[in-house]
């Protein structure tokens, strides 16, 4: 188990590598922004989709673009692309779920064109006929635009099979929370985000053959102790783990149980139908997946889902991770607050602006797991 | 020292007062007339609520009235205290701040409650989760009106799909204000509400081109104060009776050479959305240099709402909430902004940056450096906000615009027309 998640963690630690790889064998990589892309199109296209999180670090050359009070990952992948780094890419998606991902498509164009650029107007309601109708319009979009550039047609046996590909790859993660679950401390948080975040930037199929063997491992390890603080931690939409805050969690005396993170059971919620027409399918799964603050009116939904996570996973806790200047979470968590309060539920909030310093935040989580316990 | 200048104000500011007077004293009484009374954002199709006579009442008319009376801070405290974040939308933290604190509210409006919230998210995509607050709060529905963003590269069957998309939205609202109020929609009267609207507009931007002129008969500070019908009269023929005034004022001053300002030596474009918490300074501190703003978002974003038509009212109505300055990508802001600076003679971009407002300021480097491209003409870049004040640093600002007015002066010693 250990080596392969040693294996994993080396992809993790140096994200493009594993796609820079895919692309010396002659094929193509898109990057798509977080966190709606339906990536079984691109899949289905040929080509290799990964997810762009930015990195952890001080941005410096997107400053001259964009204001250093935005959210943290969209100027990280700007700067990553000034910087050279995505030069290897084939294109880019954009999902436009907020107001820095709606502007984003068009700076980027002037200062990183790319052969391949597409934004998605994925940001509508999700309760009428018209944006439904809508969404399947601008999906196929993706498509027409996809088949052009390979010029290669995607029928629909493509789009279905990279939905089951897709299918089984979040049925094994899914089985990682299960396990998790049932043996707490099985998985240090750590390992259960590399397994997430490595899902986004290698080919789906190497990794469901990984994770297979990694499951297989686990089963052989037993019942860990189960004293510690359970703990649910939630927030960090599009960004990368917290690695150092996940690892604190856990030396403070913490296990954390369930995740709501992007990076994390948000990634592969829920699977994609694979017996209605597949675009139908993967709009579908779009209005219903779980609850999120970027979509519209779910801020509600979201603090019961959320609420509902931490009961079933017998939580003594919430720590949220806001990403800060984040809009759509930032107004989601007054709603979520009132929520946990309403069910008893003590949160942590933590916010999150890259680089991060643990100095303050030790003494806060120490505090909070402490009264817990 | 320079002496601080008081602007000359427009004679039809009485007619202003007094129509506004008219509008809150209907507020205060419409919950005896039982009138349902929808919370709208700027950009929404407003004259299918006034057709079934909805009582329309705009947050953002509150949020900057809250900012220009001063209480707008202690109102944003208010949402902080609940766990709004002192980075989000200070308009957004003002309203809901006001919300939250109900009757105990520093507000100087008495606005009645919402029975419905009507939000568009071509303005940007924060303000509805600003009206999803509010719906929250005050358990009321929320209709989101989504249009798609013109981003640069949208093609012509992009925008065809997404006219069709926003114009089966109003189908559907109409449906949903039939089921709401139980009665039947009022087509006649929505096509009398847009006609209104149309001559409104209209009026507006041909009040708007008085700009053209040298000296400008008008600043966008003066704009800013007569902005509340635009949005709060909109469907009546009290708006565009009032632009109608708003109107020959102008083209009086005009034909007698009257200058908004008394010694205009720059025309600049402004940025950003106005600091309402301090605007009067503001507006000081550009004219008593000289310099006249006669270009700004605000002018900008109903550029298009004078092509809404009576006889085709759902048609037009898409077509004016797609096409607005807001909706439109980094190139397209360019070429408004440059196409601005030629038609009012502008030699100056004061690009303020409103830091809680993103649908303003993601992009205004690369506008600025494109419209300085094309044009020649330069630029500066302040920060400040719309409504919240410890976001206002007056000292760093008076620098950065002397520094800037100095630089003007150097380049254009003689008027800018003949200095362009």
């Amino acid at each position: 188990m250990n080596d392969i998640i040693g294996e994993l963690a080396t992809i993790a630690q140096n994200p493009l590598q594993r796609a820079r790889r895919w692309k010396e064998t002659g094929k193509r990589v898109i990057g798509c922004f977080p966190m709606y892309v339906p990536e079984e199109i691109i899949h289905a296209s040929g080509i290799l989709p990964i997810t762009l999180l930015g990195t952890n670090e001080t941005v410096t050359l997107s400053d001259r673009y964009m204001q250093p009070y935005l959210c943290h990952v969209p100027r990280s992948n700007l700067d990553l692309a000034l910087k050279g780094n995505l030069d290897f890419l084939d294109g880019v998606v954009f999902p436009d779920i907020c107001d820095v991902l709606l502007f984003l498509p068009d700076i980027w164009s002037i200062h990183h064109p790319m052969p391949f650029q597409h934004t998605i107007l994925v940001a509508g309601k999700l309760n009428s006929v018209s944006s439904q109708r809508y969404l399947i319009s601008e999906f196929n979009r993706l498509k027409g635009s996809l088949e052009k550039f390979t010029h290669r047609d995607i029928s629909d046996d493509d789009l279905r099979r990279s939905i089951v590909i897709y299918n089984q790859n979040r049925d094994l993660m899914h089985k990682v929370y299960r396990t998790r679950a049932e043996k707490p401390g099985v998985f240090r948080a750590r390992d259960v985000a590399t397994v997430i975040m490595t899902s986004m930037l290698m080919p789906k199929e190497e990794h469901t053959a990984l994770l297979r063997e990694f499951l297989e491992k686990a089963e052989d390890k037993g019942r860990q102790q189960d004293a510690n603080v359970r703990l649910v931690v939630s927030g960090g939409p599009c960004d990368q783990p917290q690695w150092e805050i996940l690892d604190l969690i856990e030396e403070l005396g913490a296990t954390v149980v369930n995740d709501d993170l992007y990076v994390g059971r948000r990634y592969f919620a829920t699977n994609v139908s694979e017996s209605i027409p597949p675009i139908e399918a993967l709009a579908e799964h779009y209005v219903n997946d779980v609850p999120c603050p970027t979509k519209h009116n779910q801020d509600k939904k979201y603090a019961e889902y959320l609420s509902n996570l931490a009961e079933e996973s017998r939580a003594r806790g919430v720590i949220i991770l806001m990403v800060k200047y984040c809009e759509p979470y930032s107004f989601a968590y007054p709603v979520v607050k009132a929520e946990l309060a309403r069910r008893g539920i003590p949160h942590l909030l933590i916010e999150v602006d890259p680089p991060i310093s643990l100095g303050a935040m030790r003494t806060r989580l120490e505090a909070f797991i402490e009264t817990l316990g | 020292m320079e002496t601080k200048y008081q602007p000359v104000r427009l004679k039809c500011h009485e007619q202003l007062r007094r129509i506004t007077a008219e509008y809150w004293e209907k507020a205060s009484q419409v919950r005896e007339t039982g009138k349902p009374v929808v919370w709208c954002s700027g950009m929404v199709p407003a004259e299918f609520l006034t057709a079934m006579d909805f009582f329309t009442v705009y947050c953002m008319n509150h949020s900057a009235t809250c900012g220009v009376r001063g209480v707008s801070l202690e109102l944003c405290q208010r949402a902080e205290a609940e766990g709004y974040a002192p980075d989000i939308c200070s308009y957004a933290r003002t309203d809901i701040g006001s919300a939250l604190a109900g009757e105990e509210s520093k507000s100087p409006l008495n606005q009645p409650k919402p029975d419905l919230l009507l939000v568009g998210n071509g303005q940007c995509h924060t303000i509805p989760k600003w009206f999803e607050s509010l719906g929250w709060l005050y358990n009321v529905p929320v209709i989101l009106i989504d249009v798609p963003f013109l981003h640069d590269d949208m093609d012509k069957e992009t925008y065809s799909r997404a006219h069709a998309y926003v114009k089966e939205q109003l189908q559907e609202l109409i449906s949903f204000l039939e089921e709401f109020t139980g009665r039947r929609f009022d087509y006649d009267r929505l096509r009398e509400d847009i006609a209104n609207s149309r001559r409104m507009f209209q009026l507006w931007q041909e009040a708007l081109e008085t700009r053209q002129n040298i000296p400008s008969p008008v600043t966008v500070f003066d704009i800013f104060t007569h902005l509340f019908p635009i949005l709060g009269l909109r469907g009546t023929a009290e708006g565009a009776d009032y632009y109608q005034e708003f109107k020959e004022e102008l083209a009086e001053r005009v034909a007698n050479k009257v200058s908004a300002i008394p010694d205009e030596r720059f025309r600049l474009h402004l940025d950003g959305v106005p600091v309402w918490f301090d605007l009067k300074n503001m507006a000081s501190k550009f004219t008593s240099h000289g310099a006249a703003p006669l270009s700004h978002v605000y002018t900008m974003s109903f550029g298009k709402f004078s092509n809404l038509d009576p006889s085709k009212p759902l048609d037009s109505t898409a077509e004016c909430l797609l096409t607005p300055h807001s909706n439109r990508g980094t190139r397209q802001r360019t070429d408004i902004l440059v196409e601005h600076v030629e038609k009012y003679h502008l030699n100056g971009l004061a690009m303020q940056i409103s830091r809680t407002c993103k649908g303003l300021n993601v992009g205004v480097y690369d506008i600025m450096e494109g419209v300085e491209q094309r044009t020649g003409i330069p630029g500066v870049v302040y920060e400040t906000d719309m409504c919240d004040p410890r976001l206002h640093s007056e000292a760093q600002l008076d620098t950065t615009l002397e520094d800037f007015f100095e630089m003007l002066a150097a380049r254009y010693p003689d008027h800018p027309k003949s200095a362009r």
